[in-house]
């Protein structure tokens, strides 16, 4: 998936923070959690997303929880810019299998 | 932003004189992430092709779906010299379905029916435009088309497709007037909508993912099947739990 990523709404923001409190900083992280939730055991959820989830210190319980947690990465690459069209972003597509 | 011990950070404020202030990075440098040993992931148990399913929450025209429809064909041609015996509900005819060589007749049959078995079992999409959501439907059932013109099949005996599993999600935050209204308001982008909207089909559907199902609250409506030929369409309203 390509999911949509950035901060949230104001008018959805809390609703959604609480649903997706490991999450909660940014659409793409709740893209992954739900994503993981919907799959079956050893189902492999694929990505690509702007890569700053791995490294900015707001996502580190993303990281633990939903990552490593719920998941475990399978194969990642660090792509940096100019992956996606026109999007100003640094990317990283990676591939979780569900534990 | 954190940064692990090997990093070499390449901002001008981590040089002095010219000379990165981190430790370059190194062969034998110990990292305690590193995995001590190769760690290998079981291969999955082979399936019935038509119980594995793949959604794209934010599939746009369909773009991935389109690269995992080559794939599925692959998928489905090799299930058929495989005829592996059953498997528990997961295995082949798994979810109440029959076996692949005891629902068609012959290999020729069941490559016919590839292209809508991948439509209609395989490929799910969700996304919170309506157009894309109708680019979606047709760039797949362009693909189906191509797929049956390489057989050289004729179109009037070319599968109908039954139903896409592509729905419009609209983004509601859960406030109940604003979903009330966007319910009674007509669809104009997919003509008239089904008097029933608390079920989409006036049979279950039983090859949905039950989770992404109790997410689409509301299905609105489905194209009529004979504005497109063999192509259906389905909207939806998401609701946050």
């Amino acid at each position: 998936m390509n999911p949509p990523f950035g901060a949230l709404g104001i008018g959805v923001k809390n609703p959604l923070a609480k649903v997706y409190p490991r999450s909660k900083n940014d659409l793409l992280a709740m893209f992954v959690e739900r994503g993981l939730e919907l799959l079956r055991t050893g189902g492999r959820l694929g990505a690509i997303t702007s890569r700053t989830c791995f490294f900015l210190s707001s996502f580190q319980k993303w990281r633990e929880e939903v990552v490593l947690g719920i998941a475990e990465p399978e194969v990642m690459a660090d792509l940096g810019h100019g992956v996606m069209d026109e999007a100003m972003v640094e990317a990283a597509a990676y591939c979780l299998v569900k534990r | 932003m954190l940064k692990g011990k090997d990093d070499v950070f390449l901002n001008p404020e981590f040089f002095v004189d010219g000379k990165p202030v981190t430790e370059p990075l190194t062969k034998d440098a110990p990292n305690e992430n590193q995995p001590k040993s190769t760690h290998l992931l079981a291969y999955r148990r082979l399936r019935d092709p038509r119980t594995i399913k793949l959604l794209d929450p934010a599939c746009g025209s369909m773009h991935f779906g389109l690269y995992a429809f080559d794939l599925f064909e692959i998928i489905y041609a090799e299930a058929w010299d495989l005829n592996f015996p059953f498997s528990g509900s997961r295995g082949a005819g798994g979810n109440g379905l029959k076996p692949l060589r005891e629902t068609y007749a012959s290999k020729d049959a069941y490559l016919r029916d590839i292209p809508r078995l991948i439509i209609e079992h395989n490929l799910h999409g969700i996304d919170i435009d309506p157009r894309a959501v109708q680019i979606a439907g047709l760039s797949l059932w362009l693909r189906a088309q191509r797929s049956w013109q390489q057989q050289k099949l004729r179109p009037q005996d070319r599968p109908s497709i039954h139903r896409s599993n592509i729905v419009c999600a609209e983004p509601m935050p859960g406030e109940k007037a604003f979903l009330d209204e966007f319910i009674a308001a007509p669809m104009k982008h997919f003509g008239n909508r089904p008097k029933n909207v608390s079920m989409p089909r006036s049979k279950p559907m039983p090859n949905r993912p039950s989770k992404a199902e109790a997410t689409c609250a509301v299905y609105l409506s489905m194209m009529q099947p004979k504005a497109l030929p063999s192509l259906t369409c389905a909207v939806s309203v998401m609701t946050w739990r």
